[in-house]
């Protein structure tokens, strides 16, 4: 008597689900590979590394696909696997001294020079801040503490909300706003510097 | 510091919560009293226009950023190849997709 070889699906309808699931998912996340490259250049520093990270981000998700639910915010859902990724398999690897957590950083480290003086000069400074070629702003960037440096990515080029830059960077909202509130300090300055080596700030205008 | 004018609350205040302003994140209440501060007090209107001008150029300095041609293809690819893997596997072991992200600290 020929054994029975079982009555579970095989092939065809499992690997129309399949399929259609690989489709869904491309067409719901494949739409933000350039805003998640970018976003990987900035945690990376390093275009192979930010290349890898965003496959492994992809795998990653696709892998846990089933677990988005429909009708949330898929970019910040992108955005939050690839910062984890980040962090787990990435961080170590590099061993820049300023890639430490920052949050217990003094303020009086950080320098927060919020000196009162005449909008006439902070208008002045502001204007040679404009004037800075995305050089050096990618360079001060990338100069920034991580954390800083994500929170003010996260918040000023993708525009995600301080609920959502928490949901992503994994911390409380009230840690985003100082990190927020820190790392422009930070890069304010930063940029200052640039803008008075350029020329294009007197360093009296600097507050 | 103070600019000297009269403020319902103090400039050292205003300054705390700029970031805050600047990102619309504060309470209608708030944001009210902070934007009539603002308006009212020149220095702290030049600390918003800084903070604005920083935010200005780091936009500006990622417009540009595009993944490189060949990523795409490769992204697309590795699915595909994972695809057919968990496909396969689903058939014997059950479904692997279900397995939940990995995440760390």
């Amino acid at each position: 008597m020929p054994m029975s070889t079982g009555d579970s699906p095989m092939g065809g309808s499992d690997d129309a689900i399949d399929s259609a699931r690989a489709d869904r998912f491309e067409q719901a996340a494949l739409p933000f590979l350039d805003q998640l490259y970018a976003g990987a250049l900035r945690m990376t520093r390093n275009p192979a590394d930010a290349e890898d990270l965003v496959q492994e981000t992809y795998l990653k998700a696709f892998a846990a696909f089933d677990s988005f639910a429909e009708g949330t915010n898929m970019r910040a859902w992108l955005y939050r696997i690839l910062t984890n990724t980040f962090i787990t398999s990435y961080r170590k690897r590099q061993r820049q001294p300023w890639l430490s957590s920052t949050d217990d950083l003094t303020d009086s480290q950080l320098h927060e020079a919020e000196g009162h003086t005449s909008s006439g000069l902070r208008s002045a400074e502001a204007e040679a801040l404009e004037r800075l070629v995305d050089e050096d702003v990618i360079e001060a960037m990338t100069s920034l503490p991580e954390d800083f440096r994500m929170a003010v990515y996260l918040a000023d080029v993708e525009g995600f909300s301080y609920k959502e830059i928490a949901e992503i960077m994994d911390c409380p909202v009230g840690t985003v706003m100082s990190r927020l509130h820190r790392g422009r300090r930070l890069l304010r300055d930063l940029l200052a510097d640039y803008a008075v080596e350029r020329g294009f700030l007197t360093p009296v205008e600097v507050a | 510091m103070e600019c000297g004018s009269p403020h319902e609350i103090p400039c050292t205040q205003v300054l705390e919560l700029i970031d805050v302003f600047i990102d619309d994140e504060l309470e209608e209440a708030q944001h009210v009293i902070i934007a009539t501060h603002v308006s009212e007090c020149p220095p702290c209107a030049g600390q918003v226009t800084v903070l604005q001008a920083v935010q200005a150029v780091v936009r500006r300095s990622a417009a540009s950023d595009k993944a490189p041609a060949g990523l795409h293809s490769r992204v697309v690819a590795s699915l595909r190849a994972v695809s057919v893997t968990v496909t396969s596997t689903a058939e014997h072991e059950g479904d692997a997709s279900s397995k939940p992200m990995t995440r760390g600290n």
